[in-house]
């Protein structure tokens, strides 16, 4: 599972989307919601951007601490209020909507 | 209809008041004071509760108050002539629906009352609706196998069914109010897993539609427990794989062994091939020791023909030679003695022509197994013409030999074709009465025998002819492994061996039809060639 390195809180930079993927096992649904989250966050965030994919199968226990009810759900840490999305993350359009993100541009401030 | 449940302790204006609604449609009930209202309550349901301020024993506040208590949530609307920011509040806080200002103008403030009871109506009556249709949406949700939840907008939980908590494992305490997440569902089920109790994970099917929870937009999303269906589907691939494997396997095992075969099939096509190969071959050689066989048989019986000719006719006619000799020897008289010595010289010139004939047979023999006898074109014309100059004087006889034929007549043959002629006039010379004169005729055309040119020659002669029952043996006297043989047969065997080796024909006729005693003719046919 491709995973990016977990950056702490100082070393992020203001303004940066900071995107949590949950997902269970390798399997080709969760392969897909990585590789449209990467494509949109690329299109859309280009530099504003950190993406964490945590496999619940690996590590369980971080299910019960941030409330995941079901897999795959995909957490807007930042920029602030805090959203959450859960269902079809293949659906560009749906995901820019539900992550509230503008197309290309004007979202670099925190809603 | 709608009932109002009118209080005033003013007389006046409650006739008026149930004058005017008993024409608006509105079906009014009257009470004079707060206990009358109060028992009125108890044994009917109204619509509305329109009521004055002051109510003689207690007022509308107590009235409106008492209501509440009892738990009848009908709407109260305070009718009052004495309103003040203050009897508004403490009215809405007792319960009071509406506050309305009394005033002079009653027929005017009666229309607006009837006008904002018939609207509060609507909105109860929609409220209630509402209520119902929550009430069969929860019912519907509440006994769906399916675990069902509500999400708001930004996927804060509102409401779940009981399938829910057995499914997530968790107390519906722990989930109402939490946020699951905003949902995306297109047009076919997602597949999901839930995680039960937050700790292991069930196979879903999320599937999701838009409604109105308290007169909200929300979503109403549900997930079913696939995990059976999944692992039917996993059980299945595997198996799929397993069977695949297998049959890959055997697919393998089959091509090797086609592979096996074919190459045995070929090691056999050769094989075979060798074999047929092989009986061509010994076909070939069964059929050149047949020949072989076939020649050798011939070569022995022309050898018993041979040593049967020499060792009979010429030791006959060498026998009678000698008898004439010794009877010349003991002659004294010379033309007994000259004549006695012709006969023997005679017989010598036989036996002479016999040993000739059968050494031209030998040729004859030898040169068919080398090559096609009917080597040359010879012009057959010549070779009668040298004939006839050659028998032009025979001795002791008078033989008259004429000819009628072209200047050019060829065909194919070899030099052995003056033997053919030779020996038919030889023929004819040998059979004739010495003492009368011979006339050999010999005539040569050109004929067309299906549509082939030939040319025929006869050689008739004025001889004794030849019975018509020795006809058709006079050219197999020799014939091949018959033991009797006799030499003077040889010439016509001889002719015949050679016209059918130059592809031609020969016969004998009566020189006049039917009567073989004015004579013979021969007739020999050769294929014309051309030069």
């Amino acid at each position: 599972m491709p995973t990016t390195t977990k950056k702490t809180e100082a070393k992020r930079k203001p303004n940066e989307w900071d995107l949590r993927l949950y997902v269970a096992g390798e399997t080709e649904k969760s392969r897909a919601a990585i590789e449209n989250l990467r494509k949109i966050c690329e299109e859309h965030l280009k530099g504003q951007y950190h993406i964490e994919v945590i496999d619940l199968m690996k590590n369980p226990q971080l299910a019960a601490g941030e409330q995941i009810f079901a897999v795959p759900t995909l957490i807007r840490k930042l920029p602030e209020p805090m959203k959450r999305l859960i269902g079809d993350l293949s659906s560009t359009e749906k995901v820019l909507i539900g992550l509230d993100i503008h197309p290309s541009g004007g979202n670099a401030k925190s809603k | 209809m709608t009932t109002v449940l009118f209080v005033d302790n003013d007389r006046d204006f409650l006739d008026r008041a149930a004058k005017f609604m008993g024409k608006e449609g509105i079906d009014a009930a009257m009470a004079s004071s707060a206990r009358e209202a109060l028992e009125m309550l108890k044994g009917r349901q109204f619509d509305i509760i329109v009521s004055g301020l002051g109510l003689g024993d207690k007022n509308g506040m107590y009235l409106v108050k008492s209501i509440w208590e009892k738990g009848v949530d009908t709407p109260f609307i305070l009718f009052a002539d004495k309103t003040g920011e203050d009897v508004t509040i403490k009215a809405m806080w007792s319960g009071a629906e509406l506050v309305l200002h009394k005033d002079e103008d009653v027929k005017a403030q009666l229309r607006e009352l009837a006008a904002i009871i018939d609207e509060i109506v609507k909105r109860k009556e929609a409220e209630d609706a509402l209520r119902r249709r929550e009430k069969d949406f929860k019912a519907i949700v509440n006994s769906n196998a399916d675990a069902m939840i509500v999400l708001d907008l930004d996927g804060v939980i509102k409401y779940q069914n009981s399938a829910t908590s057995t499914l997530f494992n968790l107390p519906e305490s722990e989930m109402l109010g939490k946020i699951m997440g905003f949902p995306i569902v297109l047009d076919e089920p997602v597949d999901m897993y839930v995680v039960r109790g937050f700790r292991e994970f069930v196979a879903v099917e999320m599937r999701m539609v838009e409604v109105e929870w308290g007169e909200h937009p929300s979503y109403l999303i549900s997930f079913r427990d696939v995990t059976g269906h999944v692992r039917y589907e996993e059980e299945l691939e595997n198996r799929v794989e397993e069977r695949t494997s297998e049959l890959m396997k055997a697919n393998k095992k089959l091509q090797d062994e086609i592979e096996d075969r074919m190459a045995i099939e070929e090691e056999m096509r050769v094989e075979i091939e060798e074999r047929e190969t092989a009986e061509e071959e010994l076909k070939v050689e069964i059929e050149e020791r047949e020949k072989a066989d076939a020649a050798l048989k011939e070569a022995k019986a022309q050898a018993d023909l041979y040593l049967d000719l020499m060792g009979h006719d010429i030791n006959n006619l060498n026998q009678i030679g000698i008898g004439y000799l010794e009877l010349a020897m003991e002659s004294a008289d010379p033309d007994e003695i000259k004549s006695l010595i012709e006969k023997p010289l005679e017989i010598l010139r036989n036996s002479s022509d016999i040993i000739q004939n059968v050494r031209k047979l030998q040729q004859l023999a030898k040169e068919e197994t080398k090559k096609d006898m009917a080597s040359s074109i010879i012009n057959m014309c010549d070779v009668v013409s040298g004939l006839k100059d050659a028998y032009a004087t025979v001795k002791g006889r008078d033989v008259r030999i004429s000819v009628d034929m072209p200047k050019l007549c060829f065909v194919k043959a070899n030099g052995l074709i003056k033997d053919v002629f030779l020996n038919l006039i030889e023929n004819s010379i040998k059979h004739s009465d010495p003492s009368k004169p011979l006339n050999i005729n010999i005539i040569i055309k050109p004929v067309k025998d299906n549509n082939k040119d030939y040319f025929l020659c006869a050689i008739e002669d004025n001889g004794p002819g030849i019975q018509d029952w020795i006809k058709d043996k006079i050219f197999m006297r020799f014939q091949r492994g018959s033991t009797k043989a006799h030499g003077k047969g040889l010439g016509l065997f001889l002719v015949k061996r050679l016209v059918e080796d130059y592809k031609g024909k020969v016969w004998m006729e009566d020189c006049v039809p039917g009567d073989y005693t004015k004579g013979a003719r021969f007739v020999i046919m050769l294929p014309a060639a051309i030069k």
